[in-house]
């Protein structure tokens, strides 16, 4: 280094330049990164140590109304694997094998995938995957998740609905009130790490699932599973098309079964056609044909026009009004009132109704709720169809006085009926009572509602009367049902061709609307028949589902005592002893309370529960001690020894399907299985009585 | 007045800078360390810190002769101590680069450093050499690039780039004229341009345009000029030769966020955290890349990932900042020592901090092959730590007898 300074000086000026320029580059890049791509790279490092996850919330369930899930949540599991993390294939693939049933070799195959993530079975019930929830293997995926459950299957489906994969509501009362039933779904932050350890993030709580509202209906699940069997049994026995069937209190308006055919599965709801997952009691309406002449008879009575005993000629099964010949199907001479309804002459009734106003009928009809929505609250109710007395035709009054040119519903009849024989109250119906929100807050959503009183107590005791006629010696003989002294009015309703613009010759509706029992009626029941193919005549179609359904359901309402509870009995006198108190035991307490009020009765509701258990009489106030629900039982009860009706009332119609032997009554004699066999699912049991 | 003459040699600016820089980078690695190591990496870093800085106080009361005439002892030694890497050297990182003497871990790699850095500088400085010969230009060479052939044995191609880079500061300090310094660099830039022919076009007319005035004797002018086109030609014929492997390699030194998986990984990770800090940072001890350990090799190679993560736009500034301070102030100090010895060793340690700093920095923003090379009194590594403190050792020395011949 001879050089002098100034070279030095010139070659330092050229070092440090480099360095500047380089720091300059290192520093705009800096800035190029941490400020102006700062919200790009803030966000990149948000997502990968942040993961948001949705907790879902658990759908609300739908509960008939003793609290029995007829929709619930269940958790099932997804599982999965990682083949490349799994340490054991023969052993998980062989596991799997015992558990869900097909070949080790599906599995294996499954497993030898070169991939991070195969599926081996999905939706599996806690139960099936518990053998491999357990099984401990470094690659093996097990993922919970909520699934909507139908325990009872195609029972009440068409009312429930069902939901989509993500459940949600996609039909029925699960779309109508999926705002309440959904919950509002939970949040949590995960935090992930480089290494990809996951951790809760302390800095977010997780926000908790708020799980759906319960939902609780008026349907019974009992009665529900009567109907259901015994429509099914009627529509396949008669090989008809599809058919509807609606059981109501007529002292409240509450629906507590409504079961339509052909029935679906809302498990599997995507296996099934569109056309059997319609809720045809509400929106399927129909002319209902001779059940409607109750109504006109109603209405002939409630006017003053005619007595029971008023007589008419019914013109030899023909009779014309204007261009229209109606005909009967046998020839009636001169008939009484009552026995028009009996017999169910269209020619009678035609000419009965002759002397009532059309505007008169019309606001008759309306009043029993035709022509109108019902009230009844569910999505895609239908109000039926009933003109104007102004655009009535000369024939129009003819026709819907034996139920044409007049659509109702299922529900529609069931409602019309209830006011029939309940002393002439219409009720609005209502199917859903109440929601239960997870903190415990209930909210009424309907109540038994009056809306107008029709007709009057006596007039709608003679309408009950001519309705035991109809099944004592009239079209409805088929109805009867064994110790019980019903009521009701059969229906075959030509069906009208809109093509064509005429009624079919060949299709019919067959209907059967009664009540039971004739006393103190607990149930209305509606039963229509679709285009019924071996007979057509509502009595030979439907009565006979209606006498079976009433058989079956009638004294299941009489709840069995359970143990803790007898001691407390003996407190009171029975009501029996005190005095004309009506016999409560296993009603509704709706009921027995609408029936109370009626007759100007104080009373007073001891414990929690949906049905009387029992009715005593203390100090003038009517004690009603309530109870919940049958109780519970996987066991076969010892039947023997008792009557067939006794029996039956023991027996847990959803468990078994009960098959009898020998005589249709009197004494149980033996039974298959025996008692205290317990049995997991439906089972047979077979009475064998004397 | 004894405590006056020692006030004296103190090198104030040398040392704030060394001693700020050696707190932040503590700081760093506390933040890169505690959430899974506790204080161990923090406490040994102080240690070595603390023994360091001590010891480059004193080194400026060294007699400054002492320096350069054992420097070629001191070269030797580094020589031999990477051979003897070869024998018993201890696995890091699956590259041979450890070696355990009297208990003690030592990178020899660092070591050579300085050591050929001083070699350098008392060559020329001793026999007053003049580059630009022939004869003594290829002594230079072979003393710089023997412990770079060794080291990249190793394998360790960061640490021998660095020998590659002291060598044109090294030569162009001890006054290589001109026309040599072309010779070197041309060829390199001619390799890179090869690719693209218009590229290679227009810098040929350059090179011929040099060429034609340095007025040269045209055989030698001929001879330059062939050997640029022999390369042009030839570097895209070596790379088709080569498999599609060892071409994605090579792409991905040169450019690794094409890799995402492997170093694109590192990379991108990296700008993350420092994009995300922002202007002002996340806080110390709060970076989430950091803390939650998204950062690879975070005390060490990607330490100031951490600082522009934690500390942000602001933090870096601050630390780059100094560094840059300490840099152009070593080139002062290179300008007014007497010494050539002390003079040419400056310009090589601030070459080799330079290095450092700007590949590792620009490793972490994506801009320079992630090397390993670790950043001068911030990241974490004894070995490194000591050497550079030795090198500040050295500079207070020469900033001290900076009036000595």
């Amino acid at each position: 280094m001879s050089k002098s300074a100034k070279i030095s000086r010139i070659r330092l000026f050229f070092l440090a330049s480099a360095v500047v320029l380089f720091w300059l580059l290192i520093e705009a890049n800096l800035f190029r990164v941490q400020i102006l791509m700062h919200d790009r790279f803030d966000g990149v490092a948000q997502r990968q140590y942040e993961k948001k996850i949705v907790l879902p919330a658990r759908r609300g369930a739908i509960c008939d109304v003793n609290g029995n899930k007829l929709a619930t949540t269940i958790i099932q599991y997804d599982i999965a694997a990682d083949p490349i993390m799994i340490a054991d294939k023969t052993r998980v693939a062989q596991a799997c094998a015992r558990s869900f049933g097909r070949p080790t070799r599906y599995y294996l195959t499954r497993l030898e995938r070169k991939s991070h993530f195969v599926f081996l079975e999905r939706r599996v019930s806690d139960e099936r995957a518990g053998k491999l929830l357990k099984l401990d293997d470094p690659g093996l995926i097990k993922t919970p998740n909520f699934r909507r459950f139908y325990p009872f299957k195609t029972y009440g489906a068409h009312l429930l609905g069902f939901t989509d994969p993500d459940d949600r509501g996609l039909s029925g009362i699960e779309l109508q009130f999926d705002e309440y039933l959904r919950g509002r779904p939970g949040e949590a932050v995960l935090q992930y790490d480089g290494p990809r350890r996951v951790y809760y993030d302390a800095d977010h709580p997780i926000k908790k699932a708020q799980p759906g509202a319960d939902l609780f209906l008026t349907i019974d699940k009992n009665i529900q599973t009567v109907v259901e069997q015994e429509l099914a049994d009627g529509v396949r026995r008669v090989k008809a098309k599809s058919g509807m069937a609606v059981v109501m209190d007529p002292f409240s308006g509450a629906i507590l079964a409504m079961a339509n055919y052909p029935e679906f599965d809302p498990n599997r709801h995507s296996r099934f056609p569109e056309d059997a997952k319609r809720n045809r009691c509400i929106t399927d309406v129909f002319e209902p044909g001779s059940t409607m002449k109750i109504m006109t008879a109603a209405a002939l009575l409630q006017e003053g026009i005619y007595n029971k005993d008023s007589i008419v000629h019914c013109n030899n099964g023909k009779y014309k009004v204007y261009d229209r010949v109606f005909r009967d199907t046998k020839k009636h001479g001169w008939l009484s009132f009552q026995r028009v309804v009996e017999k169910s002459s269209n020619v009678g009734m035609i000419r009965l109704a002759e002397k009532l106003p059309p505007r008169t009928l019309f606001r008759y009809l309306k009043n029993f709720g035709f022509g109108m929505d019902t009230g009844i609250g569910l999505q895609g109710a239908n109000p039926g169809r009933l003109e104007q007395p102004a655009r009535w035709s000369g024939v129009s009054r003819a026709s819907i006085s034996i139920g044409y040119e007049i659509g109702v519903t299922a529900v529609h009849l069931a409602a019309a009926y209830s006011a029939v024989v309940n002393g002439g109250y219409l009720y609005r119906p209502f199917v859903i009572s109440r929601l239960r929100y997870p903190d415990g807050r209930e909210e009424i959503l309907n109540e038994p509602e009056q809306i107008r009183q029709v007709i009057s107590e006596p007039v709608s005791r003679q309408l009950k009367l001519f309705m035991k006629g109809v099944v004592e010696r009239g079209t409805g003989t088929k109805a009867r049902v064994d110790g019980l002294t019903v009521g009701g009015k059969t229906g075959t309703a030509k069906k009208y061709d809109r093509k064509n613009k005429r009624y079919y010759s060949n299709k019919y509706i067959a209907s059967f609307v009664g009540f039971a029992d004739f006393e103190m009626p607990r149930f209305v029941v509606a039963v229509i028949i679709d285009e019924p193919q071996t007979y057509h005549y509502g009595g030979s179609v439907a009565a006979p589902v209606f006498s079976r359904i009433v058989q079956r359901i009638f004294y299941f309402e009489q709840p069995i005592a359970a143990p803790g509870n007898i001691a407390a009995q003996t407190e009171y006198a029975p009501a029996e002893e005190a005095g004309d108190l009506p016999p409560l035991n296993g009603f509704r307490i709706e009921s027995a309370r609408a029936l109370l009020d009626e007759k100007d009765m104080d009373y007073k509701l001891a414990g929690q529960g949906v049905f009387v258990k029992e009715a005593v009489l203390k100090d003038n106030t009517v004690i009603l001690n309530t109870t919940d629900a049958l109780v519970q039982n996987n066991r076969v009860p010892k039947l023997t020894g008792l009557t067939l009706r006794e029996a039956l009332d023991r027996v847990n119609l959803q468990l078994f399907k009960i098959t009898l032997q020998g005589q249709k009554k009197g004494i149980v004699r033996s039974q298959r299985p025996r008692a205290g066999t317990r049995v997991k699912k439906r089972t047979e049991l077979v009475l064998v009585c004397e | 007045m004894m405590s006056n003459t020692i006030f004296k040699k103190i090198d104030w600016i040398l040392i704030l800078l060394s001693a700020f820089l050696l707190i932040i980078g503590l700081m760093a690695i506390y933040s890169a360390t505690f959430a899974t190591h506790g204080s161990e990496y923090f406490s040994r870093q102080l240690i070595i810190a603390t023994i360091g800085f001590i010891g480059m106080l004193m080194m400026a009361f060294i007699p400054f002769r002492w320096l350069q005439r054992m420097s070629f002892l001191f070269y030797f030694v580094s020589l031999i101590l990477l051979f003897l890497i070869f024998l018993i050297g201890t696995k890091g990182y699956g590259a041979e680069r450890w070696i355990v003497l009297a208990g003690i871990k030592l990178q020899p790699a660092e070591l050579a450093k300085i050591a050929t850095i001083m070699a350098v500088a008392a060559y020329v400085a001793d026999y007053n050499v003049n580059v630009n010969r022939f004869r003594h230009f290829i002594v230079v060479a072979i003393l710089v690039f023997l412990p770079m052939l060794l080291i990249a044995r190793q394998p360790d191609l960061g640490t021998s780039l660095v020998f590659l880079a002291l060598f044109i500061p090294l030569l162009y300090w001890a006054g290589l004229n001109w026309f040599a310094l072309f010779i070197l660099v041309a060829p390199v830039i001619t390799l890179i341009v090869s690719f693209n022919f218009y590229a290679f076009l227009v810098w040929m007319i350059v090179v011929s345009a040099i060429l034609f005035l340095s007025g040269r004797k045209p055989v030698i002018l001929a001879s330059i000029f062939a050997f640029h086109i022999a390369v042009g030609l030839f570097t895209p014929v070596m790379w088709n030769q080569l498999r599609p492997y060892q071409q994605k390699r090579l792409l991905t030194f040169a450019n690794p966020e094409s890799d995402p998986h492997g170093a694109g990984y590192q990379i991108i990770q990296s700008k993350v955290a420092i994009g995300s800090g922002g202007l002002w940072g996340k806080g110390y001890l709060n970076g989430t890349q950091t803390q939650l350990k998204f950062l690879p090799a975070q005390h060490t190679d990607f330490i100031f990932s951490v600082i522009g993560e934690e500390w942000g736009f602001t933090g870096v500034l601050l630390i780059l900042g100094l560094l840059l301070l300490l840099l152009l102030y070593l080139l002062h100090l290179a300008v007014q020592v007497r010494s050539t010895f002390a003079s040419l060793t400056l310009v090589g340690i601030a070459t080799v901090l330079f290095f450092h700093i700007f590949v590792n920095i620009g490793m972490t923003v994506g801009l320079a092959p992630v090397t390993g090379l670790p950043l001068p009194f911030i990241s974490y590594g004894g070995s490194f730590l000591a050497v550079t403190l030795l090198m500040m050792g050295l500079a207070h020395n020469f900033s001290a007898n900076r009036y000595q011949r």
